[in-house]
């Protein structure tokens, strides 16, 4: 049989099974957001295990970007050119635009697959999604995706580097004197750079999307 | 608790036609109450689904005013709605509005899985459901894999997981064969007789039970009220 009605207070439903005593304040809001959290994160799993396509496309960017941005770090902290102006300049440019072309393709493929999540983001909001709920799913299903991007795109660079594949002088003379703690310094701060990149680009065209009401991103048929 | 529509006017303004209007609802006034069983009925265009939107909170009135027990819409911020539509109401659309990349069960769970709701307590109540609408083998299908009643179900099934307080079905049972839309039927009156209020919009009048609120609607207006039948 179906649990019973209780008037539809889930509220206090989740809360039923805490001891009196501790049903106060913090700790009932510290057990629901823990809930709310977890449903979240399930949710969010859900959405990038079924829609892998859009998901592959997002680590991809990410894997690129995370590249890019990489190389410029690992040039910026450990490589000098004193003699070498011109290539150094080269190389900036080979990168920047590398980079430039694409976080303008990660905006457009974020249009894209966002706009056509509108009517997914109307089921949401119809059945009671905030918009702040559901650009924090947004946000978490981005993280996943440009977190994991990111690292197997430095990884990928590391190696690349290391098996001297990736063929630059200039890199392995600093690498020799590259300290380890500071590489993973860098890695790090390229991940954040690129979640960073991801997060602002998903919520700004997330939230322009929200701004309609629920039968517009339905598209009219309810 | 209850719902209640003072003097609610909807009007649709063309996109493509500026000055081209309709007054899909007009200076409709109705109380819905807790428990209890309503049908909308009207021919074509007469505008249940924008009235049966309004009361769920899905649009907004042009004038008048929507009031959820001593919440006001017209004063209310989107935050209060919204969450008063995640707690109270749960709503089946006519036409197929389903996640096509999501299986059945997942559609059930996913728009009701935001707050404090557990997953496990979520997925019982949606086998149950799914189980008496003969779906639960088909679970983990995708809604390609659906006929359009077996979709109608699921959207019916989706309204009631979480166990609303009002349950809004905008005609159920299109597109159902008449052992499919019993079982529908029985359904809504089981979750009426657990103290939800079921509002349907609907041309088949076999749907309306004994005591039930029967109003009928043309050309925006309504026309009729009988209680306890036609």
């Amino acid at each position: 049989m179906l649990p019973s009605h209780g008037r539809s207070h889930w509220f206090k439903s989740s809360i039923a099974h805490i001891p009196r005593q501790q049903c106060r304040g913090f700790i009932i809001y510290r057990k629901i957001y823990r809930k709310m959290f977890r449903n979240i994160v399930w949710l969010s799993i859900t959405n990038i295990k079924r829609k892998r396509l859009n998901s592959i496309l997002y680590f991809v960017m990410a894997f690129f970007i995370s590249q890019a941005l990489f190389l410029v770090n690992i040039s910026n902290s450990f490589l000098r050119f004193p003699d070498f102006k011109a290539i150094q300049t080269f190389f900036y440019i080979i990168i920047f635009s590398v980079l430039f072309i694409c976080i303008i393709l990660l905006a457009a493929v974020s249009i894209l697959f966002i706009r056509m999540r509108a009517q997914e983001l109307g089921i949401l909001r119809m059945h009671g999604a905030q918009k702040s709920d559901i650009l924090f799913l947004s946000s978490i299903e981005i993280l996943f995706i440009s977190s994991a991007g990111a690292f197997a795109g430095i990884l990928c660079v590391i190696l690349l580097i290391i098996s001297k594949i990736l063929y630059l002088p200039y890199f392995l003379e600093g690498i020799k004197r590259i300290e380890l703690i500071k590489l993973i310094g860098l890695g790090g701060q390229t991940i954040s750079g690129v979640i960073i990149i991801e997060l602002v680009i998903t919520i700004v065209i997330v939230s322009f999307l929200l701004k309609n009401d629920i039968p517009d991103l339905l598209g009219g048929s309810f | 608790m209850s719902i209640k529509a003072i003097s609610v006017s909807k009007v649709y303004s063309g996109s493509i036609n500026k000055g081209y209007k309709i007054d899909a609802v007009k200076n409709v006034s109705i109380d819905i109450n807790e428990g209890s069983f309503t049908l909308i009925s009207g021919p074509t265009g007469s505008g249940k689904t924008t009235l049966l939107s309004l009361l769920a909170g899905i649009m907004y009135p042009t004038h008048g005013e929507i009031v959820y027990g001593n919440i006001h819409v017209s004063t209310s911020n989107d935050n209060t709605i919204s969450k008063f539509r995640e707690q109270f109401i749960g709503y089946a659309p006519q036409n197929t509005l389903l996640i096509k990349e999501l299986t059945v069960l997942e559609n059930v769970l996913s728009p009701n899985s935001f707050y404090k709701r557990s997953i496990k307590e979520l997925k019982s109540s949606a086998h149950y459901l799914l189980e008496k609408l003969k779906l639960i083998n088909k679970k983990n299908f995708k809604p390609c894999e659906l006929s359009g009643g077996e979709i109608k179900k699921v959207m019916v099934v989706r309204a009631l997981v979480k166990k609303p307080l009002f349950i809004f079905t905008d005609e159920p049972c299109s597109e159902l064969d008449n052992e499919s839309t019993d079982d529908i039927i029985s359904l809504l009156y089981e979750q009426n007789s657990r103290g939800s209020a079921v509002i349907i919009a609907s041309h088949n009048r076999m749907v309306l039970k004994k005591n039930a609120d029967f109003y009928t609607m043309e050309k925006g207006q309504i026309t009729g009220y009988k209680k306890g039948g036609i």
